[in-house]
């Protein structure tokens, strides 16, 4: 009964401009009972205001959006950001970093979480060692130039320069200092060869160390 | 069913705000700083930290995902009297270079600022020791001034990039990758006010500060710039190096009503490229001896050993039948080369006496690649034909030549006859030569402090030009006796824009 109710709300919402369109969707909204879906660690909690504070961002719990969004995805395959994300009255989501942003912009953002989830990327293989977005990014959309996340964790081109190498020419030994990590290995794509651009004769890769 | 129904519901509400809604609209995000500095070249860090030694919050945007543009390349930076040179009983002094470079560039340069530079040079190398950077004093052929400070441990400048970046990280200077300048901001008075920047994902970057320093590095990779002010085609000078500079400061501060000048200048380096060759190959040290050149009538045209001072080599290819000259040798100098080594090096990155062992694998790699550009032929009537030259002409200038071999001197061009090196034995081989294009030389016209000019010589008040954005150093030729120069007149243009943005700020 109350479900049909919503429904019409939720018509009612899409037929008005975003400008007016207010949150409305919580958890409960499609999980009438949370424990059905919680883990029996979490038996008894029916609050979901009280998630973050266990899973912030960035603390000792798994952060609630990588919970959330792997489940999301490894259930449906895809994410529709609206579903949870709902624009306030000024047509913004705000997410739980403090960015705001359109729903058009979370469109582009759903492609890269399902490069997270299910991937060849360096995404996927940072999210099977248990790390979320906001463990490289300051934020989800744009402007924040991970790189040096790299370094914090993997060291610098001395250090890397020192681990062994199956190949003759250390490609991380090159003319350029601080050359960001991400030019070559992308986080959401495919690896790229940036030597290759000026060397285009596959100087890195061709002399293996026999 | 019913949760099915609200899912439906739902991704309605989607596709309508997907259609009612505006993609994401870029933004503009406000930063403030004393002075912003564009481009973060060897010239562009000088100018950061100097100003930051000062003092100054300085902020850094840079186009490319380094540090360093070409600067990371470049072998040595000149100066005259550092306590190296000192050290290693090296006699140049900072007049003679001063007026070697002033006699060599006709004086139609900007003498005051070049003298300013050539006095700054010695503290230079001492200020990048300071940090840790190890040079090794050099000269760049025989007989050659020892100006040239060659960055140790591989003869490539990076390490004069990393120690600039260290100390500006120490001292708070902030770099933005992947965020070109794009515009000069002005307040009503005209006086500079900072600069607008593009970040990767296409947001506006304002910087709102007191002064500007251009360094972007010049545009040798904008073909429209290099044909407009140096009067050469694409596909007639080559872009060698490709780090994307497109001329992006010297835009801004023309579009800003400054001034040019010497933008015809180039630095340049004849050498053979195309399918199958590597950079720096022993086939393309070929091209840096001083044996046979002939242009595309067959005929010589200079004393070979311009190769010496390898942008005169380049330049002079600028003169010729469509900008091309051909390298001739025989199985004897080929020989030669491979057993005894070089006469001339390409730079410090072949160096000179370098055994060409790997000359062979380079022809036949490039034959097998068809590359236009290496000819191998048993007889000079079949060399003549893949170069399209006339037969007679070609055998006519060879027969003369070995004539010149024989008698021990050039009675065309005057070549040191250690040079002379016939071609008659066994196979012949041609390389056809290009100019290629490292940098460019013009760029802002600027005050002795680096301020830049308007066409009437008015200084425009916070507005600095350094390094390859700076022109009025070279006239229309690199110096090569000023070894080192585009570098070292980087860091000093660069540490000389600094010093004058600080005390432009502090007033």
């Amino acid at each position: 009964m109350k479900l049909k109710y919503l429904s019409l709300f939720v018509v009612v919402i899409a037929l008005l401009p975003p400008a007016k369109v207010v949150a409305a969707l919580t958890c409960g909204s499609c999980h009438p009972s949370l424990t059905k879906v919680l883990p029996a660690s979490h038996k008894g909690y029916q609050n979901t205001a009280l998630c973050l504070v266990c899973h912030k961002t960035k603390g000792k719990a798994l952060a609630l959006g990588k919970k959330v969004h792997t489940i999301h995805l490894e259930k449906q395959g895809k994410l529709d950001c609206a579903s949870c994300h709902q624009p306030d009255s000024t047509g913004k989501v705000t997410l739980s970093t403090g960015d705001r942003t359109d729903l058009a912009a979370m469109k582009a953002l759903a492609v890269t979480f399902s490069s997270w989830h299910n991937s060849t990327s360096l995404d996927r293989a940072h999210k099977e060692r248990d790390l979320y977005c906001t463990d490289c990014h300051q934020n989800y959309l744009n402007g924040d130039d991970s790189a040096d996340r790299c370094v914090a964790c993997h060291g610098d081109y001395d250090e890397m320069t020192k681990r062994p190498s199956s190949y003759e020419k250390n490609p991380h030994k090159s003319h350029f200092a601080d050359l960001r990590c991400t030019v070559c290995h992308k986080g959401h794509t495919a690896f790229k060869d940036s030597c290759s651009s000026c060397h285009p004769f596959g100087y890195a890769w061709t002399y293996k160390k026999k | 069913m019913k949760r099915s129904t609200i899912a439906l519901f739902v991704l309605a509400l989607c596709a309508v705000l997907a259609v009612a809604g505006t993609p994401a609209a870029a933004e503009t995000k406000i930063m403030t700083a004393d002075i912003a500095v564009v481009g973060c070249g060897s010239a562009g860090l000088a100018a950061a930290v100097t100003a930051a030694e000062g003092g100054a919050k300085v902020i850094v945007v840079e186009k490319l995902p380094m540090a360093g543009g070409s600067s990371n390349l470049a072998e040595g930076m000149f100066a005259a009297e550092s306590s190296l040179q000192k050290k290693n009983y090296i006699p140049v002094t900072k007049d003679e270079a001063f007026k070697r470079h002033m006699d060599n560039t006709q004086w139609r340069i900007n003498a005051p600022l070049v003298r300013a530079i050539i006095d700054k040079s010695p503290d230079t190398i001492d200020w990048l020791m300071g940090m840790g950077v190890e040079f090794e004093p050099a000269a760049l052929f025989p007989g050659g001034a020892q100006t040239w400070h060659l960055v140790k441990p591989h003869y490539h400048g990076a390490p004069v990039v990393k120690a600039l970046l260290e100390r500006g990280k120490k001292l708070g200077v902030q770099v933005l990758y992947e965020t070109p300048g794009k515009k000069l901001i002005f307040d009503d008075k005209k006086r500079v006010k900072g600069v607008l920047a593009q970040d990767s994902k296409g947001n506006v970057i304002q910087i709102n500060a007191k002064a500007v320093v251009l360094a972007t590095g010049g545009f040798p990779n904008n073909p429209e710039m290099v044909q407009k002010y140096t009067g050469n085609a694409p596909n007639e000078l080559f872009a060698a190096v490709p780090l994307n500079k497109t001329g992006d400061g010297i835009s801004m501060a023309i579009e800003a009503g400054a001034a040019v000048e010497g933008m015809a200048g180039m630095m340049t380096v004849a050498g053979v490229v195309g399918p199958g060759l590597k950079p720096f190959c022993h086939l393309f040290a070929v091209t840096a001896q001083p044996y046979l050149w002939v242009n595309q009538d067959g005929e010589r045209f200079c004393d070979e050993a311009v190769v010496y001072r390898f942008t005169v080599a380049g330049n002079i290819l600028l003169t010729q039948k469509n900008k091309v000259a051909y390298a001739i040798f025989d199985d004897a100098t080929k020989k030669y080369l491979i057993e005894n080594g070089t006469d001339n090096g390409s730079g410090k990155i072949i160096p000179v006496t370098t055994k060409l062992t790997n000359i062979d694998n380079d022809i036949k790699d490039a034959v097998n690649a068809n590359n236009p550009n290496v000819m191998v032929a048993n007889s000079i009537d079949e060399l003549s034909g893949k170069m399209g030259v006339d037969p007679a002409r070609l055998k006519g200038t060879i027969t003369q030549y070995n004539g010149y071999c024989d008698k021990g001197h050039d009675d065309g061009f005057a070549k040191d006859p250690r040079y002379l090196r016939p071609v008659k034995q066994g196979k012949f081989y041609a390389l056809r030569m290009n100019p290629l294009l490292l940098i460019t030389l013009g760029g802002v016209k600027t005050t002795v402090l680096t301020e830049a000019l308007t066409a009437n010589n008015q200084i425009i008040p916070g507005l600095y030009a350094a390094g390859n954005d700076l022109g009025g150093l070279h006239a229309e030729v690199y110096d090569a006796e000023t070894t080192g120069g585009t570098f070292s007149f980087a860091v000093n243009t660069g540490r000389i824009a600094g010093e004058n943005a600080l005390k432009y700020v502090k007033k």
